[in-house]
């Protein structure tokens, strides 16, 4: 760190929203700053109150009116796999099942794609082309999600039924993973929809803990005679390592409460099949599909019991990318 | 550095965690983003040309029985009060109402009284239409703001009384009823359900089906396009041997209840394992959500088959298919031949009805058609509003509505029920007093 240039120190540590970088000003401070400050103080305190309360008040509404479906089902709700409203009959699994799949399937199309681009962005962009491109991948991070959704629809699951899907069911269906039929619409397609919705996140985070990488160590590989990958291999990527994981992990997030793209890509048949082609369905998508209309007082709550599933299954999720975190920090 | 690592990663995580957990808690509060065509604002004509179309074709039983002793007191009172006169003959005498200038009652002059409503999004575009046909023509002091938020959504509203009505495409259930005692059932409209489908044929005529032919293609036991029972509903027709596609509305809606309410109605393995409401879980196929997913993906696959609202299909032109009623007739959807199937010979007392596949005695009826209900209190405190109600709901079944409704593709209600409806209009009181007479 210490070799690094003051200029580009100061802006990598502005852009990581690192406060401290640019000197404080050193400036007597008198009685009005002081009271100031304490008034400044306080509201900030306020600031950071509201989103405790907030995420508190969701807490409590999401358990108490979930409870009448915790009281009939116990967790046989979580592991149910029948969801069948004009019996009453709720089971959660199909749904927590279809969250896991199609984010999981993302983050894994979605996490070298992204830590590419970032790559590259930094490494071998030209400068005229590196503000384009960064424009572009946070340009498609504001893209809403229901424009995926029809674009999904009408072009994406056409034409994956046709090209890919096809073949992949003609050549690989031995492997229950592509067995058929399929329709273009299903666990894959959303994944692959899902991906192309986080790469944006992947790739602003790394490209900003990439920009922090010691250009003395960049230098000093490049003096040893290290290639231009070499040095991506040993220097970048490694130091980049624990905000790849983060950035992995926000998007992360951002795949599991996705609600509407996957709502209109997946197919919406709450199952459990091996098959990447067969319909499924996300605890967000089943929740937009069916709260308007629920009747009975124990479909709402079974409906509520499943955001409070969500609720704890990107906690684990994010929990454990946490540990991660930890254990690469700490391999370091 | 390590210190400032952990910043961002800290950072990162919990954005994570409220990224998600945010979503699922603002689709849990607020229900799903629904979006609903804005309605065309039609000029409301108060010729009452639309009104002997109903009433004409309406079993003879029903006029002679029902409808002549509910209109016979109606009529009286039209005598002294005139405002009456309008609705009460364009109901029951198809011969002597075309020359009656409907009014609509006695609404407060001046006062501006605006109306709250919520519930089925299937009826919004016409009601917004109404709503506003009625505040040009008829009384210009009164708005109707009307929250297409779902018929759930409705019923629960009207039943706290946030809103002066709800509207649902499904009758309150009797629990639902309990908790929202002095509840009116007021038929305002029907709406049909239409099989579309994607097929290569040699001939340009529309695919006809039996009822147990669609069960047999919904519970998956009918995979191929040439299986004999499709093969037998169109003699002449030369079926390619494609894969039948199903799909199906993934989002609770009043077009699965009544599609699988029809289903329930012809067969008992139906109703057993698959059942009734605005969700069911679907032996096979996909999910698409709302008219439009449904539609776009039929017209994606080749071999497709799914079900939409006929206002919709007719709006984009879908291939449409002839449904087979209980009387054996293959029946093209249209608005008449909807409107023809709430022609029961009686309805129950409290108008909670259902008209899929009704009785073979109906005749030219297309047998997979619900009704949305709008649902006021008997019991109403404030009398601007009462009387706002009721001349609304009065004027939207008159003549002058039919016409309105029949221009967006909505069939209404017909004569002997609009008979039934005025009579049960009676029954909303302000302290007591009743607001129509």
């Amino acid at each position: 760190m210490a070799g690094q240039s003051p200029r580009r120190q100061w802006w990598a540590g502005r852009q990581m929203g690192i406060a401290a970088i640019p000197p404080m000003p050193q400036r007597r401070v008198g009685g009005m700053n002081v009271r100031g400050d304490a008034i400044f103080r306080s509201v900030l305190a306020v600031f950071a109150a509201i989103i405790l309360v907030i995420i508190g008040l969701m807490l409590v509404m999401v358990v108490t009116q979930s409870s009448e479906a915790w009281r009939k089902f116990g967790l046989g709700f979580i592991t149910g796999t029948e969801w069948a409203p004009p019996f009453s009959k709720f089971g959660a699994l199909p749904y927590i099942y279809g969250t896991v799949i199609t984010s999981v399937i993302a983050l894994m199309l979605a996490a070298p794609i992204g830590v590419g681009c970032a790559v590259f962005i930094i490494e071998f962009a030209p400068a005229w082309l590196r503000s384009p491109v960064s424009f572009m991948v946070e340009l498609l991070a504001a893209v809403p999600s229901v424009v995926f959704g029809l674009w999904g629809i009408f072009v994406f699951a056409p034409w994956m039924r046709n090209g890919p899907d096809k073949f992949l069911v003609s050549h690989f269906s031995f492997i229950p993973l592509f067995k058929g039929p399929t329709f273009g619409l299903g666990v894959l397609s959303a994944g692959i929809i899902l991906a192309i919705i986080i790469v944006p996140y992947i790739t602003s985070v790394t490209r900003e803990v990439m920009l922090l990488t010691p250009t003395n160590q960049r230098e000093g590989m490049l003096a040893l005679g290290a290639t231009r990958w070499e040095v991506i291999r040993y220097v970048i990527l490694p130091f980049a390592r624990s905000g790849i994981v983060g950035g992995s992990i926000l998007a992360l997030g951002r795949a599991l409460g996705e609600t509407m793209a996957v709502t209109m890509i997946i197919g919406n048949r709450a199952q459990i099949k091996p098959s990447l082609f067969a319909q499924g369905a996300t605890m967000s998508s089943v929740i937009a599909n069916e709260f308007a209309e629920a009747a009975t007082t124990l479909y709402t709550s079974s409906l509520i019991a499943i955001a409070l599933l969500l609720l704890v299954v990107a906690l684990i999720m994010n929990v454990l990318g946490r540990l991660l975190v930890w254990s690469v920090a700490r391999s370091r | 550095m390590a210190s400032a690592n952990r910043v961002v990663n800290r950072r990162v995580v919990l954005m994570g965690i409220a990224g998600a957990a945010g979503t699922a808690i603002l689709t849990a509060c607020g229900g799903s983003a629904t979006s609903t065509p804005a309605p065309a604002a039609t000029a409301a004509t108060t010729s009452a040309a639309g009104a002997v179309a109903t009433a004409t074709k309406a079993p003879a039983a029903a006029t002679s029985s029902t409808g002549a002793t509910v209109s016979s007191p109606a009529a009286a009172t039209a005598a002294t009060t005139s405002p009456v006169a309008g609705t009460t003959a364009a109901s029951s005498a198809p011969s002597g109402s075309a020359a009656v200038q409907p009014t609509f009652g006695a609404i407060a002059g001046g006062a501006n009284i605006q109306l709250t409503g919520a519930g089925s999004t299937f009826i919004n575009p016409l009601l917004t239409t109404w709503a506003q046909a009625f505040n040009q023509s008829i009384a210009k002091n009164i708005t109707i703001n009307y929250q297409s938020i779902g018929s759930g959504g409705g019923i629960q509203q009207i039943t706290q009384k946030t809103v002066d009505f709800g509207a649902s495409d499904a009758p309150l259930t009797d629990d639902q009823i309990k908790a929202a005692p002095g509840i009116l059932h007021i038929p305002m409209v029907h709406g049909p359900v239409v099989p579309t489908y994607n097929l290569k044929l040699d001939v340009n005529k529309p695919l006809q089906f039996s009822g147990q032919t669609l069960v047999g293609i919904y519970f998956g036991t009918i995979t191929k396009w040439n299986d004999k029972a499709i093969a037998a509903d169109n003699p002449g027709i030369t079926l390619p041997s494609t894969d039948i596609a199903v799909v199906y509305r993934s989002d609770g809606s009043g077009t699965t209840s009544i599609w699988v309410d029809f289903f329930s109605k012809i067969s008992k393995d139906w109703e057993s394992k698959v059942g009734r409401g605005t969700s069911v879980k679907f032996p096979t196929g996909i999910g698409a959500k709302g008219n439009e997913g449904v539609a776009g993906q039929v017209k994606q696959v080749e071999g497709g088959i799914g079900y939409v609202e006929l206002a919709y299909a007719l709006e984009n032109k879908l291939p449409l298919s002839l449904v087979k009623n209980a009387a054996g007739e293959f029946i093209p959807p249209t608005v008449d031949s909807a409107s023809k199937a709430a022609a029961l010979t009686s309805y129950p007392d409290d108008l909670r009805f259902s008209i899929t596949n009704p009785a073979a005695e109906v005749k030219g009826a297309y047998p997979i058609t619900g009704t949305t209900w709008v649902l006021p209190f008997t019991q109403q405190t404030d009398k601007n509003k009462a009387d706002a109600l009721v001349s609304f709901i009065r004027w939207a079944i008159s003549p002058a509505g039919d016409e309105i409704a029949r221009s967006k593709n909505y069939p209404p209600i017909p004569a002997p029920l609009k008979a039934k409806v005025l009579e049960k209009l009676k029954l909303i009181t302000v302290n007591g007093v009743p607001v129509y007479k």
